[in-house]
């Protein structure tokens, strides 16, 4: 049985052999309409056994219930862990952000694993590719969009919290972003609060932007 | 698809009790624009101004740039999605007040919105210093998020730019222009010996206050799509970026874009203009693995021969813009990439935060670094507290005699990588 949009989350109830559920669903490559009871495809009618006691009508509404039921809580179930999960205590498993942003802690912390470091933005490029050099991957673009490197101080990234064999892909880009960030040099000695703050939240939504993204699955 | 361009020239803007338009001039009701603007309970003040080419006015810091266009015939409004309701645009008959532009101005963000200056050495590397600009300087209710800030003095802009486009609808253009693109098979059948040349517009689509909207939709979550040029002609990708003044695309540049007019300019001469790609430039690897994947596989697709990619902004998108250049280099397709470069004040450090041998052929819109003195001018509308924190100046930019050390950077449209402005190098 296969079913379109979110099957996978369905894919436990494969063995029930009927569905009904709200809308439509797609039953051995047909649409079929689910306002009413579907018709079980493990045989045909003229050979279905009679039980003795239980009407025909009887036996299809006990497992209409039971599979309302099942789909009911694999439904449950799906809807959990779409939106919390892979998670522990609330905190997403797969990501640690790495920042120098206290708006990025302040906003993001208990949600996602910060690590807050009072670094440079030169440092924090760093301390990303020590990451990379012990398996982790980088998961976020370390430069800014539009935003040249030292023009701001802060900076977050988000890379994975597990880790594997050194990922080439991510050791090139992080020692290239040093790079570029190398050749920038610090404009500024000081900044007034409110442009810091700017600077702040300008970074935190880069960061906020890739969420959606990277807890999609 | 067929648009029609009627094109009427302004001359000059006055404020007047009435709006309207009457021997190329503008006449501009400010009370009745100042009400359009503070139907936004967002909006604490609007301030408006005019800006008229060669006069002593610096206009800072400035947020978008909007020309005033109505729909005259064919489906939907200009700004479908935003003004108009959802229906797809780019046939029919359009007209567009040239030589004026809508500019919003307003301190969104302190360090990134720009500098327009109408006189002086400023005024050769922003195109809106040759416009007569109607300029609405917002300022926001107390305590407002610079999110709702941008999208308040964003749709004002838009608002105010219909309200002048409708006080051009029973005129007579001085000038007209046919575009005109056609479906696959019958561009094929039309020009079988031209080469077939897409397009690759990337959309900057890094967070709030980086946005683009196509047809009203953030393009940070969009697929990379098709849309037909002259669509974009009215109005169905605007601008909610407030980063980097010199090589953000403003809505100006949207309704305006030189690549797409070139392209129809040797359309059946030189070559087949098969359309528009539009990809976005996300923050997250995954998404421009997934942009630049889908971009490629839409050349494959359209079986073209050849592609212009532009980008827009830097740093993280220089990523983007060689993912897309090399996808599309191995489908086959040659590709022409138009950026522009970050390489230092003195010219000599690499251009991009990227490269490939597969971007052998690139257009640059000057270097972002290139520095500059700015004169004093007589007047500024907007303020100048901000130019010492502004993106390409830096600690004492804003001298005490009054000019300006920066770099070009701070200047909007300084540096656009569509290719609207004048530098590049060869």
């Amino acid at each position: 049985m296969r079913l379109s949009g979110e099957s996978c989350y369905f894919a436990a109830a494969e063995d029930a052999s009927f569905f009904v559920v709200c809308g439509k669903v797609k039953l051995s490559g047909k649409w079929t309409e689910t306002d009413r009871p579907l018709k079980s495809r493990k045989a045909p009618k003229e050979q279905q056994p009679i039980i003795a006691g239980i009407s025909q009508a009887n036996k299809r509404r006990q497992r209409l219930c039971f599979a309302n039921f099942l789909l009911l809580g694999v439904v449950v179930f799906c809807l959990f862990t779409r939106s919390v999960m892979p998670t522990e205590g609330g905190v997403a498993l797969n990501i640690v952000i790495i920042t120098n942003n206290p708006l990025v802690k302040s906003k993001l912390e208990g949600e996602f694993d910060i690590e807050f470091l009072e670094i440079t933005y030169d440092k924090l490029f760093e301390k990303v590719r020590d990451y990379v050099h012990k398996g982790h991957k980088l998961l976020t673009h370390p430069l800014s969009g539009s935003i040249k490197p030292k023009e701001t101080p802060y900076k977050s990234v988000m890379i994975s919290k597990k880790t594997g064999k050194m990922d080439n892909e991510s050791l090139a880009i992080i020692e290239n972003c040093i790079e570029v960030a190398r050749k920038f040099p610090i404009i500024r000695s000081s900044l007034p609060q409110s442009i810091k703050e700017d600077f702040q939240l300008v970074d935190c939504t880069l960061i906020e932007s890739a969420i959606p993204s990277a807890t999609a699955f | 698809m067929k648009l029609e361009m009627g094109y009427i020239n302004i001359q000059d803007i006055k404020f007047a009790s009435k709006s309207e338009i009457k021997n190329g001039v503008l006449y501009v009701d400010t009370a009745a624009v100042k009400a359009l603007v503070l139907e936004d309970e967002n909006i604490k003040s609007v301030e408006l101004d005019i800006a008229k080419p060669g006069e002593s006015v610096r206009i800072t810091p400035v947020k978008d740039v909007i020309e005033p266009r109505v729909k005259i015939e064919g489906r939907g409004g200009i700004f479908p999605g935003i003004i108009a309701k959802v229906d797809t645009v780019g046939e029919g008959k359009t007209y567009a007040l040239k030589g004026m532009a809508v500019i919003t101005a307003g301190k969104i963000v302190g360090f990134q919105e720009g500098i327009i200056d109408m006189t002086g050495v400023g005024a050769d590397y922003t195109p809106f210093s040759k416009l007569n600009n109607l300029v609405m300087v917002c300022e926001p209710i107390a305590d407002l998020k610079q999110h709702e800030y941008e999208k308040a003095v964003r749709i004002a802009g838009f608002k105010v730019a219909t309200y002048i486009g409708e006080l051009a609808r029973t005129l007579t253009p001085d000038s007209t222009k046919v575009f005109e693109t056609y479906d696959l098979k019958t561009g094929i059948a039309k020009f079988p010996e031209l080469p077939r040349v897409v397009y690759v517009q990337m959309l900057q689509s890094q967070g709030l206050l980086h946005d683009t909207y196509v047809y009203g939709v953030d393009a940070k979550r969009t697929l990379s799509t098709l849309i037909n040029p002259t669509e974009i002609m009215d109005g169905a990708i605007v601008s909610g970026n407030c980063v980097s003044a010199c090589d953000k695309n403003t809505t100006y540049h949207h309704l305006n874009n030189p690549v797409v007019e070139d392209m129809f300019e040797q359309h059946g001469k030189t070559l087949n203009f098969v359309g528009v790609i539009i990809t976005n430039e996300n923050v997250y690897l995954a998404d421009k693995m997934r942009s630049s994947d889908w971009t490629a596989k839409l050349c494959r697709m359209l079986g073209v021969d050849g592609a212009i990619v532009s980008q827009e902004g830097f740093g993280n998108p220089d990523t983007d813009l060689i993912m897309n250049c090399k996808k599309i280099e191995a489908e086959g397709v040659k590709t022409v990439i138009i950026t522009d470069e970050y390489a230092g004040q003195d010219g000599k450090s690499q251009s991009l935060a990227d490269a490939d041998v597969a971007a052998d052929a690139v257009v640059t819109g000057g270097n972002a670094n290139q520095f500059i003195i700015l004169p004093k001018l007589d007047k500024v509308i907007g303020t100048l507290n901000f130019v010492d924190v502004i993106a390409g100046g830096h600690d004492g930019s804003l001298r005490p005699d009054g000019t300006i050390e920066a770099e070009i950077q701070v200047l909007t449209g300084a540096t656009n990588e569509l290719g609207f402005n004048k530098l590049s190098a060869r």
